[in-house]
């Protein structure tokens, strides 16, 4: 289990959230262009790297807010926590492009 | 022939909320049915909307997880940008309808959920021990003392706990547990389950 430090209510046990999956995905800019591989890679295809990793989280039995989370998928050490809307933050062995979407 | 009002028939029904003595009581419940309960959605940064709620008696509060007012309503924080009025039974109407008087014109959102939760009084020396079985909440009192509130769950069940005075021992804490109507009786049961080893007290 993780204790998850929520930006509005502050820290909370990981079972009153629920994870929502990668963060930053940027939908197509040109949907009408993409071919069906495109899409299934727009749509289904995940980086799921071993390390650092940037996921959406829902604070649902909280305050019921969006949230992003900058963690280690080997430790689950959490390294940053913050808004929609507000820059990514740069973390420590942060691998070039992380934040990017792609894989 | 008599009219039924619907909402005045309480959550828990009298077989349930028995009441039970107890000498050595750790806990005490009680059924608190029927406050009023008002959603608000509002923009926080908005400082004309919080004074002309504050000419009604609402006041706001801003910081994360806390709650403000007294006697007459009361406001927990439970977002950025929504907060719960609570004021004594049958008050709501009153209120929704002056503050959407005083808030016309303005992108808000008033809602009267007062059916939406029952409201259960957990209280007694061990209150905080039994909230603790099956809450993930850091319950120490330096943590959530008075005036704090937080939504959480107990059991598997969404609620808001608000950490009130205990009115029968000055300086001691109690706990109000708004809870969705439909979920009262398991979370009652749960609670009287959890209390047995404690000593319980029902108020009828």
């Amino acid at each position: 289990m993780m204790q998850i430090p929520c930006p509005w209510c502050g820290p909370r046990e990981q079972q009153e959230f629920r994870c929502g999956g990668e963060a930053h995905i940027v939908r197509p800019a040109d949907p009408a262009a993409l071919d069906d591989a495109g899409w299934a890679d727009y749509v289904f295809m995940r980086r799921n790297p071993r390390g650092i990793h940037r996921d959406m989280w829902n604070h649902v039995h909280g305050c019921r807010r969006w949230f992003y989370l900058a963690r280690d998928t080997v430790t689950d050490q959490i390294l940053a926590v913050y808004k929609v809307g507000e820059p990514p933050p740069e973390v420590d062995a942060d691998a070039p492009g992380t934040a990017e979407p792609g894989r | 022939m008599a009219e039924i009002d619907m909402r005045r028939r309480a959550a828990l029904p009298a077989d349930v909320v028995k009441p039970v003595a107890c000498d050595t009581a750790g806990i005490r419940l009680k059924q608190v049915p029927h406050l009023g309960k008002i959603n608000l959605r509002l923009d926080a940064g908005d400082g004309t909307a919080a004074q002309a709620l504050a000419d009604l008696g609402v006041a706001l509060p801003t910081q994360a997880n806390t709650v403000a007012g007294g006697a007459g309503s009361r406001t927990l924080w439970l977002g950025p940008d929504e907060w719960l009025i609570v004021t004594p039974p049958g008050g709501e109407a009153a209120l929704l309808a002056q503050a959407t008087q005083a808030l016309a014109g303005r992108h808000i959102a008033l809602t009267d959920v007062t059916d939406n939760a029952t409201t259960i009084g957990v209280a007694g020396p061990q209150a905080a021990s039994l909230l603790a079985k099956g809450c993930p909440l850091d319950l120490h009192p330096a943590v959530f003392g008075l005036g704090r509130v937080a939504q959480s769950l107990i059991g598997s069940v969404d609620m808001i706990l608000e950490c009130t005075p205990d009115a029968l021992t000055p300086g001691e804490r109690a706990f109000l547990l708004h809870v969705r109507r439909s979920f009262a009786r398991h979370v009652w049961d749960w609670l009287v389950d959890g209390a047995r080893e404690y000593g319980l007290t029902v108020e009828g």
